[in-house]
């Protein structure tokens, strides 16, 4: 390190600005070397802007950076020489194989061609990608991109590794081996600092800097943040969960609402406590305690109460009868043998499965194991190669109309138009799907109002957080009330209230008759869902609710639901042989 | 207009008028483009400098040489004392062009004959050569007729007057009006195109896949903003025109509405372009590919007459051709939709199974 400096990373009084906003304010930041660090915050708190100001990629506009020992806007190129960043998403050359990819990193890190075959061997070792060598990166599933985007930055053995949400649409086996490469690296001394969205991997950091709105208001181990929201935690297990928004219309002190899948967490200010009134109005609808805070909690409670982009109540207008879908179909979705085929490869592999109407379905599986292929499939965007499908009562086939009518799609991507407003892009939907005039009105209110997103109709939507999007495009897949909704990871990249919230609004949709298919990473998310289906290479290899699930599996029931996945997936690979390890 | 169509026309209006680049991109296209290309393009053969090689050194010769170098098209490089010297200075580009007067030339022309005068043009852009030469074949020409008029001696041969100099300018109006259809061309066929393909990278091409939405009112949409952009686009490339002096000899009205049928052939092609590209990268590097065989089949480069003969048919395959045949037909010859109509009907017939096709290669990838 330059200059003697005693920390890897040192930021003072450091903000950023775009245009107007400060995307970063006032923050002072200090690391010391071999800590792991995680910026936590809501979606839009500026955690991937302070990433890229400690990676000397975007100079602050006021205060100062040193990044160990330079100055990130003097010294630029000596700290991005030195240091491992891994942004968002995939960033790696997808026509280069595995090794290309990762030769062109020590190339431009200049590693020593004598040292490189040795980095090479290990990393791709460690991180399971040596069968692949010759692939080209965009042939390889999300987990295994992800993990050779890490080899490439650390093939040159950074001193500080900074990774903005390493675990983003990564599946949670793929996710663990993230981690694990990550846990092997930092014993060799180095810094990490990352941002997550994940409560799990923030639990792992030694020291955590919870950011909102462009400013750090809290720093500390996972515990000390954990104390900042002692006593100000009450959960409750409503019998009518309907009654719980009533009860808190009218009561100040509480900050915040979690919608879990068994119980309501409401979070008071921890100052005034739970007041007598709303106490008695709670204990109306069932026995109501406090409880230890968990990571989620303190979102609740460090974030600003007068957010607007993130009410944490369900804000309703009256006549929620616009929940209930047009059209009530007999059955949600049924397949028989359903099959899609890739030139050899089986993406869909005879996949015979029932949903019921108004069921939440949940599709679990590794990234590649077919899920989003399956919901395309059901959509009508992909034509099968074999077998059948109806949904909502049609079925699936050239020019079904009658089922765009009836379903809902929200991709993976949030499609929607990013050089449109929000106000714009929700007309626009309205009149793809032929609503009169009078009726789009209604419904675009109603949309805006149930997804939160009152106050943002005039902003374009590529300036929107990756949240702000998501509800969006939730939005834009509802305005026609359709019978089937089909979400592709609609909770990736969110943050944990807004994903509680986000359960809480698909939770009384199903209720008003809708079938969801919904996939996800975030395992904890099944509890949500009445029946989970797990799909592995292309099958469904399990269906049913959780306890059912548990129950079919020999000797001791998993606890968790990830323990559970990864169960089926091991029972699925020896149960079809070894041959099944190597394919795609 | 149904809401559906109402709905996407409303969007691409206003995606293409929040896109300020592409906004003044276009108006660049139609405009400034159209300067520069003109005044750089143009193959007119100004102060070529002429190196003279007079082995008769008579009164007659002189006059010949005279009569080169008092016109605006040829300026003296020098004189050679051989061919041989004037070839060298063609070679080192001292000179482009040379004359060389043979021994003799008086006598014979005093005895009523022929003789022949050598002129070597630098061929290395055979279009100004072959101006040149033409220039060259002129002066000749027109010193032959006054020495044939004349006594015979010479004696009486007055250097001949300012060459005829574009004088209605035909060189310049076609150029404008080449640019302005050249301009046409690529809005109609990038525009779409670009917009098309960035539906796909957003994703928002498979949103609109699952609402109901038919593949034909989405290229239909996006035909429109395009339409109106290059109609009104029409109007700054008028006044180009008019300060450099082009006539507008037919009726604008008609050309507004051939134009049209040109942009939607265009768009045609644009739309195809994006059926098949799956990247913006894919699309504008196959745009080029399309749009510069076009523009050189079109006549507006090099003209077709000049074109071997299969090329010469291949050229009534190119929209620009017939575009830029009604253009010059209504702006200079003043032609009306009786002589114009064989290019609209080709337009149309070239731009409806295009468009065919991209709906149809759409539609497979549903399939």
């Amino acid at each position: 390190m330059a200059g003697g400096d005693e920390y890897v990373i040192q930021a003072e009084a450091a903000g950023r600005r775009f245009g107007d906003s400060w995307a970063v304010r006032e923050v002072d930041l200090r690391v010391g070397p071999g800590e792991i660090v995680g910026f936590v915050g809501p979606d839009g708190a500026g955690k991937t802007t302070l990433l890229q100001m400690l990676a000397a990629i975007l100079d602050p506009s006021a205060g100062r950076c040193r990044v160990l020992g330079f100055d990130t806007v003097r010294q630029a190129s000596k700290i991005t020489a030195r240091i491992g960043y891994m942004p968002q998403g995939f960033t790696l050359y997808e026509r280069l194989t595995v090794v290309e990819n990762l030769a062109f990193a020590a190339r431009v890190r200049a590693v020593p061609a004598s040292q490189f075959p040795e980095r090479r061997r290990r990393l791709l070792e460690m991180a399971g990608l040596l069968p692949f060598l010759d692939r080209a990166e965009g042939a390889l599933s999300g987990g295994m991109r992800k993990k050779l985007a890490l080899c490439t930055n650390l093939v040159h053995e950074p001193p500080l590794l900074l990774l903005d949400e390493p675990g983003l649409g990564v599946d949670p086996l793929s996710r663990r081996e993230l981690w694990r490469m990550l846990e092997d690296f930092r014993r060799s001394g180095a810094t990490i600092v990352f941002a997550t969205s994940y409560m799990d991997e923030a639990e792992r950091c030694d020291r955590l800097a919870f950011l909102d709105r462009g400013r750090i208001v809290a720093q500390g181990t996972p515990g000390e943040l954990c104390a900042r929201a002692e006593g100000a935690i009450f959960r409750l297990q409503p019998a009518m969960p309907a009654g719980v928004e009533d009860a808190l219309t009218d009561a100040p002190e509480v900050l915040g609402v979690q919608w879990r899948p068994t119980e309501v967490r409401v979070a008071v200010d921890p100052r005034a406590g739970l007041s007598q009134s709303l106490r008695r109005r709670l204990e109306r609808l069932g026995p109501v305690e406090a409880s230890p805070p968990s990571m989620e909690d303190v979102f609740v409670v460090l974030r600003q109460a007068d957010d607007v982009e993130a009410p944490t109540l369900v804000s309703e207008p009256a006549g929620s009868s616009r929940l209930a879908p047009r059209h009530r179909p007999a059955v949600g979705i049924e397949t028989r043998s359903l099959t899609r085929r890739f030139g050899g490869f089986l993406a869909v592999d005879d996949v015979s499965l029932r949903v019921n109407a108004g069921e939440i379905f949940a599709l679990l599986g590794a990234n590649g194991a077919g899920k989003t292929t399956l919901i395309r499939l059901l959509c009508g965007l992909l034509p099968a190669s074999s077998g059948s499908a109806r949904v909502a009562d049609v079925e699936v086939g050239p020019g079904a109309g009658r089922l765009r009518r009836r379903i809902g799609y929200m991709s993976q991507r949030f499609s929607l138009y990013p050089d449109l407003t929000v106000g714009e892009n929700l007309d626009f939907f309205a009149s793809a799907y032929e609503l009169p005039r009078r009726e789009a009105r209604d419904a675009i209110a109603w949309a805006v109002a149930t997804t939160g997103l009152a106050g943002t109709e005039r902003r374009i939507v590529a300036r929107l957080s990756g949240a702000q999007r998501q509800r969006l495009a939730l939005a834009c897949s509802l305005l026609h009330r359709p019978a089937v909704l089909f979400l592709d990871e609609p909770t990736s990249g969110v943050d944990p209230l807004a994903r509680f919230r986000f359960w809480r609004l698909v939770g009384r949709l199903s209720a008003s008759g809708t079938t969801v298919v919904v996939t996800t990473h975030y395992l904890e998310e099944a509890a949500y869902c009445h029946r989970l289906g797990l799909m592995h290479e292309g099958r469904l290899i399990a269906a049913g609710d959780l306890p059912s699930l548990r129950a079919a599996l020999p000797g001791r029931p998993p606890a968790t639901v990830e323990e559970l996945f990864l169960a089926y997936i091991e029972r699925a690979r020896t149960g079809v042989g070894a041959a099944a390890g190597g394919q795609r | 207009m149904p809401t559906r169509l109402a709905g996407l026309v409303i969007k691409e209006a206003i995606q293409f008028l929040r896109d300020r680049v592409m906004l003044i991109l276009v108006l660049w296209l139609y405009t400034i483009e159209v300067v520069i290309c003109t005044l750089a393009l143009s193959f007119e053969v100004r102060e070529m400098p002429l190196a003279t090689v007079d082995l008769d050194r008579t009164p007659a010769s002189r006059a010949l040489v005279e009569s080169f170098l008092v016109t605006d098209a040829f300026a003296s490089a020098g004189r050679a004392a051989s061919a041989a010297e004037a070839s060298e200075w063609l070679q080192a580009g001292r000179a482009r062009a040379a004359l060389v007067v043979p021994q003799g030339f008086q006598r014979a022309l005093a005895r009523g004959g022929t003789p022949a005068v050598q002129i070597l043009l630098d061929g290395t852009n055979s279009n100004v050569a072959a101006q040149a030469r033409g220039y060259a074949l002129q002066i000749v020409g027109r010193f032959r007729s006054s020495t044939a008029a004349g006594a015979g001696s010479g004696r009486g041969a007055r250097p001949v007057v300012r060459i005829w100099y574009n004088p209605d300018q035909t060189y310049t109006s076609f150029m404008v009006l080449s640019m302005v259809a050249l301009a046409a061309l690529m809005v109609g066929v990038i525009c779409p195109a670009a917009s098309i393909v960035r539906e796909r990278e957003t994703g928002t091409i498979e949103q609109l896949r699952v609402t109901p939405v038919r593949t034909g009112e989405l290229l239909l949409a996006k035909t429109l903003p395009t339409l109106v952009m290059g109609l009104l686009s029409v109007f700054p490339s008028l006044l180009i025109a008019w300060w450099f002096g082009v006539p507008l000899r037919g009726s604008l009205l008609l050309f507004l509405g051939l134009t049209a049928v040109f942009l939607v052939s265009a768009v045609a092609i644009g739309v195809l372009i994006a059926a098949i590209s799956r990247t913006l990268q894919q699309a504008l590097l196959l745009s080029f590919f399309g749009l510069f065989p076009m523009m050189f089949l079109s006549g507006t480069v090099a003209p077709v007459e000049s074109m071997p003969e299969v090329l010469q048919t291949l050229s009534l395959a190119s929209p620009l051709r017939h575009y830029l045949d009604i253009t010059l037909g209504i702006f200079l010859k003043g032609a009306g939709l009786e002589a114009l109509w064989p290019h609209a009907l080709i337009l149309v017939a070239t731009g409806v199974p295009l468009f065919g096709l991209a709906i149809w290669i759409f539609g497979r990838e549903a399939r």
